[in-house]
């Protein structure tokens, strides 16, 4: 193995670590008691399931169309290594906003606050590098983008689950006329 | 249906849905939800509201024909 590839290695390989950590952090910082793990209600965690449940149909619908349509033609404007991240991120978006429609997002020893904080933070650093890999030109790939854009979409992630709250927020949904 | 008893048996001991919430550890949105009848609560959860708000699970839960 030579000098170069072994230090990519451990270059990935401490890149992760710090990924790990930084989201441990994170983790213990947004929650009431400072545990790493979420605490769901009975019916929150069944809202959660659907809401697994529908993703992941999604994502099998969203792969079938890629892989009959996509796949070595230009239909879509993006690398297939990147199409497949793509379609992680809709599951996951979907997965999150049937959440946060259905009153399961947070758990019950987040702090909204400070997850809204962090949600922020991570939303703008990753607009940041999208949008410079973007103007540099490094997201594309022969006319199609690729894994660089990847910052850009995680950015509009954020963008989406902000959105949805707020929506949540300000639209009265009938089954939740609040009797105190 | 919704749960008109518990509402009343939360409102006599001047108990917000999220006071009660906290105190059977759930959200207050479960709570409106079960009180709403939207959401059938399992009967551990039923046995922690009522042993909150001091009343059995007749009291509560049971649902006569007529009702």
């Amino acid at each position: 193995m030579s000098a170069y590839n072994m230090g990519y290695i451990v270059g990935v390989l401490a890149g992760i670590l710090f990924g790990v950590v930084v989201l441990w952090a994170i983790f213990k910082w947004t929650k009431k008691d400072h545990k790493v793990k979420c605490e769901y209600d009975e019916r929150q965690a069944i809202v959660r399931g659907n809401g697994f449940k529908i993703a992941f149909f999604v994502v099998c619908i969203a792969n079938f169309v890629y892989g009959a349509l996509g796949v070595n033609s230009d239909l879509f404007p993006v690398t297939t290594e990147t199409a497949f991240f793509l379609i992680a991120i809709i599951g996951i978006i979907v997965q999150i906003v049937y959440c946060i429609w259905n009153d399961a997002y947070f758990s019950l020893n987040e702090q909204k606050s400070r997850v809204l904080i962090a949600f922020l933070a991570l939303g703008f650093i990753n607009a940041f590098f999208g949008v410079k890999n973007i103007l540099s030109g490094d997201a594309f790939t022969g006319g199609k983008l690729n894994g660089h854009c990847m910052n850009l979409v995680v950015g509009l992630m954020f963008v989406i689950i902000f959105a949805a709250l707020l929506i949540r927020k300000l639209v009265p949904v009938k089954s939740e006329e609040d009797e105190e | 249906m919704k749960n008109l008893r518990l509402k009343s048996a939360r409102a006599a001991l001047d108990l917000s849905q999220q006071q009660l919430a906290d105190a059977v550890g759930v959200s207050r949105q479960t709570m409106n939800a079960i009180e709403k009848g939207d959401y059938n609560p399992t009967i551990k959860l039923c046995r922690k509201i009522c042993r909150v708000l001091g009343k059995s699970l007749d009291d509560l839960f049971w649902e006569d024909d007529e009702e």
